[in-house]
C-alpha cells in the first residue's frame, strides 16, 4: 500500500482511539475561542495549542486578543495526542535516521515550534497501522535518495533554515523560482549545484510528507470529515503543473456556515470529471463577500501526491 | 444555445423572409439532408411548404385585422406554423385531429379575461401535446389538470410587468436573469424585488425544471439571489424578444410541475382568445369596445408579442440556436476609450 492509502487507513483508525470524542469536544469547543483562533493560525496542528498556552501572554499582548489560559487536565489530553503524532513522525522516518539521526532536526514538522520533546504516554493509534505506515515511508522516494548519496558535514539548525528558505521560496508565488528553473534545466545533474538542490529538495519533500500526514491525522482527530470540494460547491476549477507540483485554482461557493476552510488544511476534490477524488493542501485562501456578485472563496491548492508530497516530482527533477 | 445577430431595419419581415425559405421544396430537401433526416415523402414536402406559407399570410392578415376577429386569425397562423415546423423537426407530419385543447369562460359576473379556461385534452391526436412534445419535452401536459389565461401572460417574459401591473393579487411565472460577466466566470442574480410574491424563494427556484442541474445552491442576500452555474454547463431559461434571459417557474396541475416552452404558451393563449372572440362575441366585443376589465393593453401587448416573436422562437428551434435580430448600424469600433484584454494584463502585472 502507498503512503497515502496507509494514511487514510490511519486517519480512520483514529477516530475510534479512546479519549479521542473528549478532545474532539475540546477542540470544537477551544475553536469557537481567541484561544482557539490563535492556535489553528500557528499552523502546528495540536501543537499549536501547546504553543499558544505556552505563550499565552505574549501572543495576547502581540494580537491584541484576550487569550485565556487552558486548564491542566484540557493540556495534558491535547499534550497526549501530539505526542503520538510526533512519536510517529519520527517513527516513519526512521530508516533515514538510522544512517543519520541528525536530520531529524531538519525533516521533524515541530522542531521551529520550540516545544519540549513530547513523551508517549496514555495515547497510542492502532500499532498494526503505524507499523505499514513506516514500511511505506521507508519506500519514499527521497528517503531512498536521500540515503543513496553520502552526506557532509552539516550544521542541523542551518540546513533546517536553507530548508525553510527552500519551502518559502516555492510557496510564495505560483511559478517556481526562476533561479530553481535555470538550476535545473542549464546544470549537469552531476554538477555540485544540482547535487546540493537534489538534497534540500529531498529534504523539503520528505519534511512535507511528515506535515501533511499529521495534518491529515489532527484533521480525522477534531473533525468528522474531510472539507470535500464537489460539483455541488465548485464555481470554477483551474489547474497546472510545473516542476514543483500540481496546483489548483479553486473558486467555491460560499453559504453561510456550509464550510470552513482554511490555510493549512486538507481538502478533498472529489470526482470531477471522472477523476478519482484527490487529496488538496490549502496554501491559500480568500473570501469575497460582495452584495453585488454574491458571497465566494478563492483557494490555491496543492495536489498530494501518493507520498503525500506538495511538490510532484522536484526531487526527481532536481 | 448559440446566439446568432442578424442586422436588420425590420425584425417581422426578416424572420419571415427566413421562414420563408422553407415553403420551397428544395430548401426543404436540404434541411433533411443537412439534419441526417431521411429523405422525405413529396406529400410531406408539400405539406410543410404549404403550412408555412398559410402561417405567413395568416399573420399578415391578422397583422392588418381588427382587435375583434385578430386572435383567430393569429391561432390559425400559429397552427400552421407549429404543424409546418413541427414536421421539418421531427420528419414527419404530426397526427392531428383536434385543437388538443377546450375553453371556457367561468359563468360568473365580474370576469377578466385573465379567468378564461384552457383544457388539454385528447392526448393522441390533440395539437396542443403533439406539439408540445416537440416544443416542449412536456409528454404529459395533458393530465386532466386546466390553465387560466392569466397563468400564460404571467409566464411571458415580455409580459411580466404589465402582467404584474395589472393582477396584483396573481403571482408571476417568469423571473428576470442579469447575467454578470465577472473575471471570475459569469455571475447570474435576481432582483428580490423580482420575487415579493413568491412565499418560499428558495423552495420555488429548486422546483424550476432542471434548476439544480443548471445551478449550485442559491445564495440570497439583501437585494439579490445569486446564481452561480454548475461545472457542467447546462443552460435553461427563456428569452425575451430583446435576449434578456428569465427563468421559468412551474405551474402545478394535478400534482404535478409544468413549465412549457413560450412556443406552446403563446399557442395556448391565442387558442383561448381566438375561442373566445369566435364563440363567446358578447363577452369579446364587451371587452373590445369598452375594455371594461382594464386588459385591453396587456392582451394587445400579447397578440403583438406572440405575432413578432412566435415566428422567432419557430426559426430558433429550426436553427438549433438563438436567433437575435437588432437594428445595429455598422461603425468602426473605438478602442480608445476601452480597455482590450491585453490592457488589463499590462495593468494586472503593474499592480
Amino acid at each position: 500500500m502507498s503512503i497515502l492509502e496507509t494514511a487514510y487507513l490511519l486517519a480512520k483508525s483514529v477516530t475510534k482511539t479512546p479519549r479521542r470524542d473528549e478532545l474532539f469536544r475540546l477542540i470544537s469547543g477551544l475553536d469557537q475561542t481567541n484561544f482557539g483562533y490563535a492556535a489553528r493560525h500557528q499552523y502546528y496542528q495540536l501543537a499549536g495549542y501547546l504553543i499558544v498556552d505556552k505563550n499565552q501572554s505574549e501572543i495576547g499582548e502581540k494580537t491584541g486578543f484576550n487569550v485565556h489560559k487552558i486548564r491542566q487536565e484540557e493540556l495534558q489530553l491535547i499534550s497526549s495526542f501530539h505526542a503520538q503524532l510526533a512519536v510517529m513522525s519520527k517513527q516513519c522516518v526512521s530508516t533515514l535516521l538510522v544512517y543519520n539521526p541528525n536530520l531529524w532536526g531538519v525533516v521533524n514538522p515541530y522542531e521551529l515550534a520550540e516545544l519540549e520533546e513530547p513523551l508517549l504516554n496514555d495515547v497510542r493509534f492502532d500499532e498494526g497501522i503505524v507499523h505499514s505506515l513506516r514500511e511505506a515511508f521507508s519506500q519514499h522516494p527521497s528517503i531512498q535518495a536521500l540515503i543513496s548519496e553520502p552526506i557532509r558535514d552539516f550544521d542541523p539548525l542551518q540546513l533546517r533554515k536553507q530548508v525553510a528558505s527552500f519551502e518559502k521560496s516555492i510557496f510564495s508565488q505560483d511559478e517556481p523560482p526562476e533561479a530553481l528553473k535555470r538550476l535545473i534545466f542549464a546544470s549537469g545533474k552531476k554538477s555540485e549545484e544540482r547535487r546540493a538542490l537534489r538534497f534540500l529538495a529531498n529534504l523539503a519533500v520528505l519534511r512535507a510528507s511528515l506535515t501533511m500526514l499529521n495534518q491529515l491525522i489532527f484533521q480525522a482527530l477534531i473533525s468528522n470529515k474531510l472539507v470535500a470540494f464537489d460539483e455541488d460547491l465548485i464555481i470554477e476549477l483551474r489547474q497546472h503543473s510545473n516542476i514543483s507540483g500540481h496546483l489548483f485554482e479553486l473558486l467555491a461557493l460560499m453559504n453561510g456556515h456550509s464550510f470552513r476552510v482554511e490555510v493549512n488544511d486538507l481538502v478533498l476534490l472529489v470526482a470531477l470529471d471522472n477523476q478519482p477524488s484527490q487529496l488538496a493542501w490549502v496554501q491559500s485562501s480568500s473570501f469575497q463577500m460582495s452584495q453585488e456578485t454574491g458571497d465566494t472563496v478563492l483557494l490555491d491548492l496543492r495536489k498530494l501526491d501518493d507520498h503525500l508530497s506538495l511538490f510532484g516530482s522536484l526531487q526527481t527533477l532536481a | 444555445m448559440m446566439t446568432t445577430f442578424i442586422q436588420t431595419e425590420d425584425s417581422d419581415t426578416e424572420q419571415w423572409r427566413i421562414l420563408g425559405q422553407f415553403s420551397y421544396p428544395a430548401n426543404i430537401h436540404r434541411h433533411f439532408v443537412q439534419n441526417g433526416i431521411s429523405e422525405p415523402p413529396d406529400g410531406l414536402v408539400e405539406f410543410i411548404s404549404a403550412a408555412l406559407s398559410q402561417a405567413q399570410e395568416y399573420f399578415s392578415v391578422a397583422r392588418n385585422a381588427q382587435l375583434t376577429i385578430s386572435p383567430l386569425l393569429y391561432y390559425y397562423g400559429a397552427s400552421n406554423l407549429l404543424c409546418g415546423v413541427g414536421a421539418l423537426l421531427s420528419g414527419f407530419q404530426l397526427p392531428i385531429e383536434h385543437h388538443g385543447m377546450l375553453a371556457e369562460m367561468p359563468s360568473r359576473n365580474n370576469n377578466q379575461i385573465a379567468d378564461l379556461v384552457i383544457k388539454p385534452v385528447n392526448p393522441q391526436n390533440g395539437a396542443l401535446q403533439l406539439l408540445a412534445n416537440v416544443f416542449s419535452h412536456e409528454p404529459e401536459i395533458v393530465n386532466g389538470g386546466a390553465w387560466d389565461f392569466g397563468e400564460i401572460l404571467g409566464s411571458i417574459p415580455d409580459l411580466r410587468s404589465e402582467y404584474e401591473q395589472m393582477y396584483v393579487d396573481r403571482r408571476p411565472y417568469t423571473l428576470p436573469v442579469e447575467v454578470l460577466k465577472t473575471r471570475r466566470g459569469e455571475v447570474e442574480r435576481i432582483a428580490l424585488i423580482h420575487t415579493t410574491r413568491l412565499r418560499d424563494v428558495p423552495g420555488t427556484l429548486k422546483q424550476i425544471k432542471d434548476f439544480q442541474k443548471a445551478y449550485l445552491e442559491p445564495q440570497i442576500k439583501d437585494h439579490f439571489v445569486f446564481l452561480r452555474k454548475k461545472l457542467r454547463d447546462h443552460e435553461i431559461g427563456e428569452r425575451s424578444i430583446f435576449g434578456g434571459k428569465h427563468l421559468q417557474l412551474t405551474h402545478e396541475k394535478n400534482g404535478r410541475q409544468f413549465a412549457p416552452s413560450q412556443i406552446i404558451l403563446m399557442f395556448m393563449g391565442l387558442f383561448g382568445l381566438g375561442f373566445v372572440s369566435r364563440y363567446r362575441p358578447e363577452i369579446w366585443n364587451r371587452f373590445v369596445t369598452r375594455d371594461e376589465t382594464g386588459e385591453r393593453q396587456l392582451i394587445l401587448k400579447f397578440i403583438d408579442t406572440c405575432h413578432r416573436f412566435l415566428p422567432n422562437l419557430a426559426l430558433n428551434r429550426i436553427r438549433g440556436e438563438i436567433v437575435q435580430f437588432v437594428n445595429r448600424i455598422d461603425q468602426p469600433t473605438d478602442l480608445r476609450t476601452s480597455l482590450t484584454d491585453d490592457d488589463i494584463k499590462k495593468l494586472e502585472r503593474l499592480g
